[in-house]
């Protein structure tokens, strides 16, 4: 990598910057689901490592949400857009070598902010919880330079039209770089209290529904069609998803605070436009599963749509849970309990990363033109992912509906912590799962990009599947 | 969703892309979804008309039903607090031995004073009072300084601070072992002569008393039922309590055995509730 960053942007190979992206996504997923697995061993097993600062349970919690969030989730997402969107412009990346150092200021710039996290020196402020020198660091070498490229690569297109995963990329990356310089507004004017507390969840609830929700969304758009050769189901339905979200869904953050003393009109509102984010929710659903149309073998036989499709259902529960669990009736009953904390994970670790981790799949094999070294691997990273990710769903959500009926029927709090014991185990077991899965994943593509069999020109990669 | 249906003949928008790999068709959303659209866009007028939702220049519309969630709060507190009310006035006039002895009383307190217990006491003495290593168990009827109501209300309100000089400077590891085996011995039934003397010699019996049944206005344990106020009750426990004692500021390695006073931290009410509570945790003495 090194070696490029000082080359001439015509003697970079194209496809540098994703690869690289995709490597860098894979690896901090093992670190930060490993770091998500030592984490849930001290929640299930009081007593695993204590005595020090730096490993306790306050210093390394955000360390594991951000390295997963900024590091696989959104790198992932840049790998994708790396290679996807000049594809569907019949065209290459605007610039490789921003490509390619976007990639090296992204690795530094996260591990920075990641150590100064587990030294403890934070905003204090969950999910935007990096200093805002590393703020704006991400502002200025990481979103923007992501969605110059992005943009000027889609201008530069040779095809009419914009293909719908494009919209979702071109607006995605203007909405993240927005969301930074807007959410971590707390910083720049000092805001305290209420203030500050409604634009921590402004950034943490866009990060996810303006940028996360949505690209991973734009994957499931380009990887069904191509993998499946049937064309989009409907034009139409892309457009109502994508209108619908853009325009009604920026300010649903209130719903986080749905027992603070914020204006009544306010949580009604975004209580409202959670519920109502089933609409394009469920045109994004429809739409997929209605382009699956005669190929619903594939679902068995082919890694990438076994990926896909698993996550685009998952967006069933995932909005199901989402719309209903901030209103008002059934908030005051799961706020601040396990439930949330399942619903999260269904989020990221269900939905999303079955999406990303199709996209690097096929971006891996596509652009280093050799096939997946394992199949069998691969279905075994999958396997251990969806049953891990499951068990903790499970474990998670009886332990929130567990500490919800505590809450209100004021049990003892010693009682629920006895209660939830065996599933905080269970848990540790889900989160032991996936992270297992990944070292597998990693050795996997790893092996490809060494000695996988080269695909020849004219063929797609998932053709080949089952030769030998 | 038949196989293949219409998969080719549906015109598409005539644009693709990747190098004319992909398509998008031009197919209408199915007609229960848009019905699922109408339908949501219309309870969502409906919300907004009910509720205080739609923001103004200076202010909002309160909604037709006036409601608010700090309204509906205060509602179902005001219902809550007026069940309660009369015992909780009860409570307040009565003594903790009276609050005992009225059954109705008794049995609202003892379900309140789980609540209280587990905030309160169960960090230390367990769930239900069950004890931790270090902290004694509430509910068994062995009591250091007894185990009658106002003894019970007398230790939470003030706290109690156990006390036993460390012996390990005095004795020698002969005699040390020799009381070890006569005090482990008492609740077993058998007796260690050499023991006996060192416990008398040594003034043992002074607090713990002739018999060895302990003192309850000094809170010393009783040593012949085989409940053991610091667990396990091994002879290498035992030894350690004799060798270093409890609260022995003299000697580093003393045992710990600090009740704080709960008189700053709680309402007289509520340490009357959880004097009854404790008492019947253990079943009365």
């Amino acid at each position: 990598m090194l070696k490029y960053l000082f080359a001439k942007n015509e003697d970079i190979p194209q496809g540098s910057a994703a690869i690289f992206f995709a490597f860098s996504s894979i690896v901090w997923f093992v670190v930060g689901t490993g770091l998500g697995s030592f984490n849930a061993a001290k929640l299930a097993f009081p007593d695993f490592v204590t005595g020090s600062e730096l490993f306790s349970f306050g210093h390394m919690r955000q360390v594991h949400v951000l390295a997963v969030i900024f590091g696989w989730i959104s790198m992932a997402f840049a790998m994708a857009m790396m290679y996807i969107t000049p594809a569907l412009g019949n065209t290459k990346l605007w610039s490789e070598k921003l490509g390619i150092w976007n990639c090296f200021l992204w690795n530094i710039g996260l591990s920075l902010g990641l150590t100064l996290l587990w030294a403890g020196i934070t905003s204090g402020r969950e999910y935007s919880d990096f200093p805002w020198v590393i703020d704006l660091y991400i502002a200025a070498f990481i979103a923007l330079p992501l969605a110059i490229n992005v943009w000027m690569t889609i201008l530069k297109r040779r095809t009419q039209g914009i293909y719908t995963t494009n919209w979702f990329f071109g607006a995605g990356v203007f909405m993240v770089t927005i969301v930074f310089i807007v959410g971590n507004s707390p910083e720049w004017f000092n805001l305290t209290g209420l203030s500050e507390a409604y634009m921590t969840w402004w950034f943490a609830h866009n990060v996810l529904g303006l940028w996360i929700t949505p690209i991973a969304a734009a994957i499931a758009y380009y990887t069904v069609p191509k993998v499946t050769g049937n064309p989009l189901y409907s034009h139409r339905i892309g457009h109502l998803h994508f209108w619908s979200v853009v325009v009604f869904y920026s300010t649903p953050a209130a719903h986080h605070l749905m027992s603070a003393p914020l204006p009544e009109w306010l949580k009604s509102f975004a209580s409202v436009e959670g519920v109502l984010i089933l609409v394009p929710a469920i045109a994004f659903v429809s739409n997929l599963i209605l382009t699956m149309q005669g190929k619903w073998h594939m679902f068995v036989e082919n890694v990438e749509i076994k990926f896909t499709i698993t996550g685009v259902l998952m967006a069933i529960p995932l909005n199901m849970q989402g719309g209903f669990q901030q209103t008002r009736a059934i908030n005051w009953y799961v706020h601040g309990t396990g439930w949330i904390v399942a619903h999260a994970h269904l989020a990221l670790l269900g939905f999303s990363t079955f999406l990303e981790g199709a996209a690097v799949y096929y971006g891996i094999q596509t652009i280093l033109r050799r096939k997946l070294y394992s199949l069998a691997l691969a279905n075994f990273h999958f396997w251990f992912l969806l049953i891990g990710f499951s068990i903790y769903w499970i474990s998670m959500t009886i332990a929130g509906l567990i500490q919800g009926a505590g809450k209100i029927y004021e049990v003892p709090y010693i009682d629920v912590v006895i209660a939830e014991h065996p599933y905080m185990i269970a848990r540790w077991v889900g989160g032991t799962l996936v992270f297992t899965g990944n070292l597998v994943w990693l050795y996997n593509m790893y092996m490809t990009a060494r000695v996988g069999t080269e695909i020849p020109v004219g063929r797609l990669p998932h053709e080949m599947a089952y030769e030998r | 969703m038949s196989d293949n249906k219409n998969a080719n003949q549906t015109p598409d928008t005539g644009h693709s892309w990747d190098d004319g790999a992909l398509r998008e068709l031009l197919n209408e959303p199915p007609g229960w979804w848009k019905l699922g659209m109408w339908v949501s866009l219309a309870w969502v007028l409906v919300y907004f008309i009910l509720y205080p939702s739609i923001p103004l220049a200076t202010d909002f519309t309160k909604g037709v039903m006036g409601w608010t969630a700090i309204k509906e709060y205060k509602a179902d507190l005001k219902e809550v607090e007026e069940l309660r009310a009369p015992y909780e006035a009860k409570i307040k006039k009565m003594s903790a031995s009276a609050i005992l002895a009225d059954s109705e009383l008794s049995s609202y307190v003892e379900k309140s004073g789980k609540v209280l217990f587990g905030d309160r006491c169960a960090a230390c003495h367990g769930s239900g009072g069950a004890g931790n290593p270090g902290f004694p168990v509430l509910a068994d009827d062995d009591w250091l300084y007894g185990g009658d109501i106002n003894t019970i209300e007398a230790s939470i309100t003030d706290g109690r601070e156990g006390g036993m000089p460390a012996f390990g400077g005095s004795l020698s590891a002969q005699q040390l072992d020799d009381v070890t085996q006569f005090v482990i011995g008492l609740a077993q039934g058998t007796k260690h002569a050499a023991g006996a003397a060192v416990f008398e010699e040594q003034g043992c019996s002074g607090c713990h008393g002739e018999d060895a049944k302990g003192v309850t206005f000094m809170g010393s344990a009783n040593l012949t039922d085989g409940i053991y106020r610091f667990t396990p009750g091994t002879a290498e426990s035992v030894k350690y309590t004799i060798a270093h004692g409890v609260n022995d500021g003299s000697d580093p390695e003393t045992r710990n055995a600090v009740m704080p006073s709960f008189a700053d931290k709680l309402t007289e009410t509520e340490i009357k509730k959880l004097a009854v509570y404790v008492y019947k945790l253990g079943g009365g003495q």
